[in-house]
């Protein structure tokens, strides 16, 4: 199953103001030509429409691993985060 | 050595820069040298002579550094360098930072995007072929022995993880309890220190897993408590339960609020989010519960009323009495969410309540199976 950040797709947090996610809806509905990328993009807007129904999107959007092996393949397609101090030395 | 000659240089050109007038062409040259070639952005904010606003830029652009390279969930990074415009001398050090961010996020179109904006001749460019390497954009061709040993840590080998993952594996095909639990902790203490987010997932995964192995789950709600804290371990508990055990799913979302109502910043959009999955769920869970779960449940609502009333003190939290305590979880969600959803839900209960009764003496549910359920409410305390 797909799964799509509503958020980042958005470009809001689950506090941001109602304007906010309204302005965002409308430059990417501009920036979509398709009748289905807008109708995709109406069903993502009307899921995280209010500042509550963000609440409850970020509450529950986490999920579990179906099987233990997405751990494996998840950790290692994951970058390490080393710190600072190792990208400076670069300079 | 050469570090420090760079180090005085880019000291040099400041000091320069900030002895040249405003608007003459020397200092139009030196600001434009010292966007390019600034490596160390801690001598802007060291700097006494340096303007508070640039001072503050400088102090924006180290934080991000550290919490992006360093993986800490920090989003108000993200809202302070947009303050960092075009013609800031942190400029390319913002968008260096965007990139790497956009680099860990998997977001390689916006990756490349940032790098673009970087200039070719700054000395933040250097970083461009380590991150188009690392994203399998291009390989270096002549890599030094600095740019492979920096790759190399950010993609080290995490075996590890692997044999821990395996040790899982085996712990559940020979049914051994005690070895599972144990490797799950470790698992969930080493995640949480570098993959936050794997972390939440595999806690919700092992929770869960336990769950349906009947293993008991209170030792690795305990270790999530410590790690994440109660709110959030709470929650992830009831994500892990909602399909195997709503009826305990649902304690565990009313705790978690309860939880989060001692937070100072819980808004009441929150409130109603956390009210709706309540709601949710208690819809869908049998009236009949046993004597135990009923009481837990009656405490519960108890202690949320209370902390409902201290922390929102303009909204009246006093639904309807009823001796059901499902009935009052679904009031409370009218009261304290705006969804329609929840109006729906009362009034679907309002035409059906003489449907609900409230009889703590049935035992003939699914609850007397599990002996279990005493042990896992206890983590509440």
């Amino acid at each position: 199953m797909k799964t799509v950040n509503l958020f980042k797709l958005f470009n809001i947090s689950a506090d941001s103001e109602d304007v906010e996610l309204e302005e965002s809806y409308l430059n990417l509905k501009q920036q979509n030509s398709t009748k289905e990328g807008k109708t995709e993009l109406l069903k993502n807007y009307n899921i995280i429409s209010t500042k509550e129904k963000r609440y409850l999107y970020s509450l529950t959007s986490i999920k579990g691993f179906k099987d233990i092996s997405e751990l494996d393949k998840e950790i290692i397609s994951r970058p390490n985060y080393i710190g600072p101090r190792q990208w400076l030395e670069l300079l | 050595m050469i570090k420090d000659k760079i180090k005085t240089k880019n000291d040099r050109i400041l000091e320069k820069f900030l002895s040249s007038s405003p608007g003459s062409l020397e200092h139009i040259t030196l600001r434009s040298e010292l966007k390019q070639g600034l490596t160390n952005p801690g001598i802007l904010e060291r700097s006494e002579r340096t303007s508070e606003k640039l001072r503050k830029e400088a102090r924006t652009i180290l934080d991000a550094f550290e919490a992006i390279t360093n993986g800490m969930y920090n989003p108000e990074i993200f809202t302070s360098m947009e303050e960092i415009t075009e013609e800031s001398i942190l400029y390319f050090w913002k968008e260096l930072n965007l990139a790497i961010h956009s680099f860990y996020e998997k977001n390689y179109n916006e990756m490349d995007i940032r790098l673009g904006k970087i200039d070719p001749k700054s000395a933040l460019i250097r970083f461009k072929p380590i991150l188009l390497h690392l994203s399998g954009r291009s390989q270096i061709q002549n890599i030094t022995t600095k740019q492979k040993e920096l790759i190399d840590n950010i993609i080290k080998d995490r075996s590890f993880i692997r044999s821990v993952i395996s040790e899982i594996i085996e712990s559940l095909e020979y049914d051994m309890e005690d070895l599972f639990l144990e490797t799950a902790k470790l698992m969930l203490q080493d995640l949480n220190r570098n993959y936050k987010e794997p972390a939440y997932k595999f806690a919700i995964w092992s929770i869960e897993t336990a769950s349906r192995y009947k293993y008991s789950p209170t030792e690795l709600i305990a270790t999530c408590k410590v790690l994440f804290g109660n709110t959030l371990a709470y929650r992830l508990t009831a994500i892990a339960m909602e399909e195997e055990e709503p009826d305990i799913s649902l304690l565990f979302w009313i705790q978690s609020l309860i939880s989060r109502l001692k937070s100072k910043d819980l808004t009441i959009e929150e409130t109603g989010a956390y009210f709706t999955i309540i709601s949710r769920l208690a819809e869908k869970i049998e009236v009949n519960q046993d004597k135990f779960y009923l009481e837990s449940l009656t405490g519960l609502l108890k202690t949320i009323k209370f902390e409902l009333e201290n922390k929102f003190t303009h909204i009246s939290s006093n639904p309807e009495e009823t001796d059901n305590p499902f009935e009052t979880l679904i009031y409370l969600s009218t009261v304290y969410s705006s969804l329609e959803e929840n109006r729906t839900r009362l009034t679907a209960l309002d035409t059906s309540s003489t449907d609900l009764t409230f009889d703590v003496s049935t035992n003939a549910n699914k609850f007397k199976k599990n002996s279990s359920k005493p042990v896992q409410l206890s983590l509440f305390d």
